[in-house]
């Protein structure tokens, strides 16, 4: 009786422990290929305002990344030939050569340049056999003279770097050409003949009149002195010289009648941009009294004086165009109104 | 068709012309439009004795023309202690490196001698350092020991106008009224003096009150106004004897403010008549008033232009005190000032172009000047009261009362110069008002 009790006890306890572990015996691989990942709860208003579209005008949080900086060409094509003009009939006479002007040096061509690596202390640049590394590594070759056997080893150098950032707009080195040839004069044109126009006699009354009239305004010319030659003084040498000029120019003890007078002086310059002094003169004046504009000159003579003892500031080169000088002094500015 | 093609050819013939020209190599033209307005640096070395008893006169004339030339703002002296070279001689040569080197635009070198009878001779140079030349012929003066500061203001007076080309004014004098007392109970007196205060001496006691003095166009008779009788009444000095007669002495009027006419022989004053105050005329030597304006409200403070033909006045015909031009004859009156506040007391400039006034507006008081039709008009100074302008004799200065505020307050003299620059308080032995400039002295 009690042998049918054991045998289904012992059937069932080995059935419960089927149950508990028998899932774990019998575990499969695929099991294994589950994962298991945390997720964050949203309401559906996050959800719907994630997939509305983004406004342009939103500035990005993070700066873009810097584009890649672009790698200098390996070589640089040689330009083709120009073809070669084609002969014009009729051939133009031939006009002097012109000498052509220095071309920019090819080895100082722009090229693009490696940003400068910042780093606290400045190193030269390597060797560009050299490879990079923290430590600097003299190279070690093999010596025909020495006793002891040193492995060999390649040289190596820190890389370059500097304490500051120079752009290119710092650079002082330039491609462009530091001098350039002096353009030269015009030739001569040949001088047409004089017209002889034959008008009727009332239109060439009219013309002659003008004519003379618009003569008549320009000054006549300077004698005794040679024509200027070369370029002109540039505005900035020109505004130097008004400046120099109006710095020792006192009006402050000016009548107020001088003060209405313009006065021209006209003055001789020695090569060493000093006026002479002897040549200082009053060429006309405007506004005031003759006494008055003795006045004015007095002053404006002082003044040439004065700022030229030492020289101006001027192009020895360009001597012949300030050579002869006139100066007007014009105080209106200055006056009390 | 043919004056076409003509008219064409010539403007092409304009423009060659014209190009022609301008690229024929004339001189280097620049035009100079700003300079610099500072005073201008001279040095004045002390002048030689000539004679054992000219070194005083010789020092302290020196120091008085330079005295004179700074006071005008128009010129620095360098002291002399910075001075390279000394001036040994009167007729040796000048050592212009020296004075260059110091930036001296100007050397003043003179002498000075006594001779018999307290006779004083002083001569002098003015040069020009940078030009190294002299800037006119040297000049001398002979006078007597006792007038050796007119002798160093005629001395300062040619320098000056030599190198700026007007006249100077430092030979002249200043009437004014003295004032002393309590503010509540001043007692004033007619006081003259140099132009820079020295040699004061008082031409009335202080028995009775005076105001406005006016010297006469040649210097040598004061008019005033005095009120010994108890109403203001018109006195004329005469300078050197201090003798005095009334002018237009009529009974039951009150006269003021007068002036003298460019050529001296007539007098242009205020009449006040039954309440209503007006303009009148009259010959310094006697005769008849005439009237010049007819207006029931105040006209007051005439003044002659320099020719004599027209005379500015202040008029509250319109409300309140405005400057009027009328001809010197009376007749209609033409308004020229126009802006806000009250302008009185007008002055004619001795070069004719300018009026000064005393301006007030929005409680403070202002010495002005305006051309004579009004326009561009300047307002020199501001302070709590400025009144009463009178000018140089070159028309280069105003010299007018400026009164303190508060109980201790005292009117003063001030000078100013017509660029509102150079504003210098005038040394009085005290209190002083109501200045009136003379010409310069013969």
């Amino acid at each position: 009786m009690k042998t049918g009790l054991y045998i289904s006890g012992i059937a069932h306890t080995a059935l419960i422990l089927w149950l508990l572990f028998g899932g774990w015996l019998m575990q499969s691989d695929q099991d294994t290929l589950l994962q298991v990942s945390e997720v964050t709860l949203m309401s559906g208003e996050e959800f719907a305002a994630l997939t509305q579209p983004t406004p342009e005008s939103v500035a990005p949080e993070a700066a873009p990344a810097a584009p890649p900086r672009p790698e200098p060409p390996a070589s640089e094509p040689d330009p083709a030939p120009e073809p070669a003009p084609e002969p014009a009939a009729p051939a133009p006479a031939p006009l002097p050569t012109p000498t052509p002007a220095p071309s920019p040096d090819p080895e100082v061509a722009p090229v693009p340049q490696d940003a400068p690596r910042v780093a606290p202390v400045a190193a030269p640049e390597p060797d560009p056999q050299a490879e990079i590394a923290e430590t600097v590594t003299q190279e070690v070759a093999p010596s025909q003279q020495a006793d002891v056997v040193v492995e060999e080893a390649p040289a190596t150098a820190p890389e370059a770097a500097t304490t500051e950032i120079v752009t290119e707009a710092e650079t002082p080195a330039s491609a462009a050409p530091l001098t350039s040839q002096r353009p030269r004069a015009r030739p001569d044109r040949p001088r047409p003949a004089t017209p002889t126009p034959t008008p009727t006699p009332d239109a060439a009354d009219a013309i002659a009149d003008a004519v003379a009239a618009v003569v008549a305004d320009q000054p006549a010319p300077t004698t005794a002195r040679a024509v200027p030659s070369g370029p002109p003084l540039s505005r900035g040498e020109r505004d130097g010289l008004r400046v120099a000029v109006g710095n020792c120019w006192n009006v402050g003890s000016l009548s107020t009648d001088a003060m209405r007078t313009t006065v021209v002086v006209g003055v001789s310059m020695n090569r060493d941009a000093k006026p002479d002094i002897a040549s200082i003169r009053l060429l006309s004046h405007v506004g005031g009294s003759d006494a008055a504009a003795q006045q004015a000159y007095e002053t404006a003579r002082r003044a040439i004086i004065r700022c030229g003892a030492t020289g101006y500031n001027l192009p020895s080169d360009k001597y012949s165009q300030w050579q002869e000088i006139e100066m007007t002094f014009n105080p209106e500015n200055m006056r009390i109104k | 068709m043919s004056l076409l093609r003509h008219l064409t050819f010539a403007l092409a013939l304009l423009g060659f012309a014209q190009t022609a020209t301008a690229q024929s190599g004339g001189p280097l033209r620049i035009e100079i439009t700003e300079g610099v307005i500072e005073p201008l640096p001279f040095a004045a070395p002390a002048f030689q004795a000539e004679n054992s008893g000219a070194g005083e006169f010789a020092r302290t004339i020196a120091q008085v023309v330079a005295a004179d030339l700074a006071r005008t703002g128009l010129f620095r002296e360098i002291p002399a202690d910075a001075f390279i070279s000394t001036v040994t001689n009167f007729s040796s040569p000048i050592q212009y490196a020296d004075w260059k080197a110091i930036n001296a635009q100007a050397l003043i070198t003179g002498a000075v001698a006594t001779g018999a009878n307290g006779k004083l001779t002083v001569k002098f140079r003015v040069f020009d350092v940078f030009s190294q030349g002299q800037l006119g012929d040297g000049l001398q003066f002979t006078g007597s020991t006792d007038s050796w500061r007119r002798m160093a203001h005629k001395v300062a007076d040619a320098v000056y106008s030599r190198i700026t080309g007007e006249s100077g004014y430092f030979d002249s004098r200043v009437v004014f009224v003295s004032e002393t007392g309590p503010k509540n109970a001043r007692r004033k007196r007619l006081a003259i003096m140099d132009y820079d205060g020295a040699n004061v001496q008082y031409l009335t006691d202080s028995s009775s009150l005076v105001l406005a003095p006016r010297f006469s166009p040649t210097g040598d008779r004061i008019l005033y106004t005095s009120f010994e009788t108890g109403f203001p009444r018109i006195y004329m000095m005469d300078v050197a004897s201090v003798g005095r007669q009334a002018l237009d002495d009529q009974p039951g009027t009150m006269t003021f403010a007068p002036r003298f006419s460019p050529d001296g022989n007539t007098v242009v004053f205020s009449l006040e008549s039954g309440g209503n105050t007006d303009i009148y005329r009259m010959n310094v030597n006697g005769g008849s008033r005439q009237r010049l304006t007819s207006a029931p409200s105040i006209e007051t403070g005439p003044s002659f232009s320099p020719d004599g033909t027209k005379i500015v006045f202040s008029s509250d015909r319109s409300g309140t005190p405005q400057l009027y031009v009328m001809p010197a004859t009376g007749g209609e009156a033409k308004r020229i000032s126009f802006g806000p506040g009250r302008y009185n007391t007008p002055v004619w400039s001795p070069r004719g172009d300018l009026v000064a006034f005393t301006k007030q507006n929005a409680g403070r008081f202002h010495i002005g000047v305006m051309r004579s039709d009004g326009s561009e008009e300047r307002l020199l100074t501001a302070s709590f009261l400025d009144e009463g302008p009178t000018w140089s004799p070159n028309g280069r200065v105003i010299m007018f009362t400026r009164e303190s505020q508060g109980a201790n307050g005292a009117p003063a003299l001030y000078s100013v110069d017509i660029s509102g620059r150079n504003l210098r308080r005038v040394t009085t032995p005290g209190a002083a008002s109501d200045p009136a400039w003379s010409p310069l002295q013969k």
